[in-house]
């Protein structure tokens, strides 16, 4: 029976944090930066095996010295800068004042999309396999993706959508790579209000260092708003959790943001 | 300033403290990082909700009247592997907050910690 991590990794999880191990526990709201580093590597990859329940602990969530800025996001074009000046965040270098704020996850319920799912909030996930497509199951707003593995080509000139048209193929055996387009601008990149256009495009690198660990890397790709690709995900590890992981249900839903502008935001306002 | 003495008349305590980055979330501009206040109260109602959990609190004057302060801490998966959960807190249950108040003046603000009838102190 494979069940992804190892005896010595469950009770190392155990020990740091029970509600992590203990079979058929619900809402599992994610580790906690103990937890997550007592998570070993773990024996060797499996060969071309995603599956199962990451989380990539507080790394994932972004805050901190965790938002993009100007050493890590490259100049931006002049559209990019129009762009930019339109959206009015509530976190990172150009953090707004919180009755000002337009981000259109926080104050209006809006999808995260894609990329910014990886990018802000990216909290546990779960990966299944199937023989023509691999899943991406978030808990962060109860997303999902479908890779699709079939050998099709990406679309050409799609309709955007919230989280575009994606397709993977495996480079070697410890390496799926996705090819994503296709993806709404109305999505921000994370919650700084870094902007992008329909000419996004991303690929993640998903590499199964271990076999509790998978790093990725997103590479962003929008030359009508920024000046060259970066990357916006730099080998981040995602460490394994046990198979049975039910996890928290955490929804941005618009009535709630909507509860949280009234309460707090428009009373805080200021002249 | 009528508002300044009237939180004070109202307010417990009143701390200075050094700014800190916790609730660098949603920032130095409209919360007062630099002067926290403690207000003490009943709660009136408990929202476990995104982005942000928001807790209401009856605050008595010494005169008998009541105001209604809303406070905000965290999204409920941040709160949820801090042991916080929806029935944290129930209406009626007396608590003692630090909080951050919004430099609008009006009764609202981000929490710093809470304080419960029991002396348990949720961060």
């Amino acid at each position: 029976m494979r069940t992804g991590v190892n005896l010595a990794a469950l009770a190392t999880i155990a020990l740091a944090f029970p509600s992590a191990s203990s079979a058929q526990e619900w809402g599992f709201p994610g580790l906690g930066n103990a937890e997550f580093a007592a998570i070993t590597a773990g024996g060797p990859a499996p060969r071309r095996d995603l599956t199962g329940a990451w989380d990539p602990g507080q790394a994932g969530i972004a805050g901190g010295d965790n938002y993009f800025n100007a050493r890590t996001v490259p100049p931006l074009t002049p559209l990019g800068k129009e762009m930019l000046s339109r959206n009015r965040p509530t976190h990172g270098p150009y953090t707004a004042k919180v009755f000002e704020g337009n981000d259109p996850l926080t104050t209006q319920g809006d999808p995260s999309g894609f990329p910014r799912i990886l990018n802000y909030e990216f909290r546990p996930m779960r990966i299944v396999q199937t023989p023509k497509a691999v899943l991406m199951l978030y808990s962060f707003n109860q997303s999902w993706r479908i890779i699709w593995t079939d050998g099709r080509a990406l679309p050409q000139d799609p309709d955007p959508r919230w989280f575009g048209y994606s397709v993977g193929r495996w480079e070697d055996d410890t390496t799926f790579v996705v090819e994503t387009v296709g993806l709404t601008e109305r999505t921000w990149l994370d919650s700084g209000g870094f902007p992008h256009s329909e000419a996004l495009r991303v690929q993640e690198r998903y590499r199964r260092a271990s076999e509790n660990v998978i790093e990725l890397t997103v590479t962003i790709t929008d030359p009508l708003v920024y000046a060259k690709p970066w990357i916006s995900r730099d080998r981040l590890p995602l460490k394994k959790l046990p198979e049975e992981t039910d996890f928290l249900e955490q929804i941005y839903a618009a009535s709630e943001v909507t509860g949280f502008k009234q309460n707090i935001a428009d009373k805080a306002r200021t002249q | 300033m009528s508002r300044r003495i009237a939180l004070r008349v109202m307010c417990v305590l009143v701390l200075l403290c050094a700014a800190t980055p916790v609730l660098a979330h949603h920032g130095a501009a409209t919360f007062d990082t630099t002067n926290e206040i403690t207000i003490k109260g009943t709660v009136s109602a408990w929202s476990w909700a995104n982005p942000h959990c928001i807790l209401h609190v009856d605050v008595k004057a010494p005169d008998g009247t009541v105001k209604t302060w809303s406070v905000a801490s965290s999204n409920v998966a941040d709160l949820s592997k801090r042991g916080w959960t929806r029935r944290t807190f129930a209406a009626g249950d007396e608590v003692t907050v630090l909080i951050q108040p919004a430099k609008s003046g009006e009764p609202v603000g981000m929490i710093r910690n809470v304080q419960l009838a029991d002396g348990r102190k949720l961060q």
